[in-house]
């Protein structure tokens, strides 16, 4: 039987978010593992515009201590 | 000729960045003020049109830098040429209460954001988010 798929939809493009703020916590969590890894866009269902400028966005966010780099629950 | 007019143009090119600083909350109030005076000195010196300074505050860092848990969150955003960029970065490298810093170019479609977007949005000291809860 074949598999019927759901088609995700960029998260990003759908809430019309003008530009991934490095400063939004909030936003970025969505997109990390429960290790606080970076989730593939096969998971997010980003746009491959939005999944480069989230991942950049998580980096600039770990660098300035707002997000973990490892959660405390992988600690 | 257009790529002549854009080298003439470097020179006083100034682009607009916004520069988050984190300095160690434990060193008192005196000592982080005299760290962002300092930055802020060296953006008059250079006739830097600052826009803002936002101060969120002190904030819980999401992992231990050299020890510390805490950290006093300040944003500056100004228009102003690449050196100072350097300048202040070099001075901030030197400072020891500095724990982090970060540059970014204050591009329209990030400016249109900031004008945009909620205080909330961003990230907010833990004073207020204690409030909320």
């Amino acid at each position: 039987m074949m598999k019927v798929k759901k088609k995700k939809i960029c998260r990003i493009c759908d809430e019309k978010v003008l530009f991934v703020d490095y400063r939004n916590d909030k936003l970025l969590s969505k997109f990390l593992s429960e290790q606080g890894k970076i989730l593939p866009r096969r998971i997010t269902g980003n746009c491959a515009r939005h999944q480069r400028q989230v991942s950049r966005a998580v980096k600039w966010c770990r660098h300035l201590a707002i997000l973990p780099f490892v959660s405390d629950m992988t600690k | 000729m257009a790529a002549k007019k854009k080298g003439d143009g470097q020179k006083a090119a100034a682009k607009r960045y916004e520069m988050t600083i984190v300095v160690d909350s434990q060193v008192g109030e005196d000592q982080i003020k005299s760290v962002l005076d300092r930055t802020r000195s060296i953006l008059d010196k250079n006739g830097c049109n600052v826009i803002n300074t936002e101060d969120v505050g002190k904030r819980k860092l999401a992992y231990e830098i050299s020890g510390k848990q805490y950290g006093y969150y300040t944003v500056f955003q100004f228009d102003g040429p690449a050196s100072t960029v350097a300048e202040i970065e070099a001075d901030l490298n030197i400072s020891e209460h500095v724990l982090r810093y970060l540059a970014v170019t204050l591009d329209k479609k990030l400016l249109a954001h900031r004008e945009k977007s909620e205080v909330s949005a961003v990230v907010r000291p833990d004073s207020e988010k204690d409030n909320k809860k």
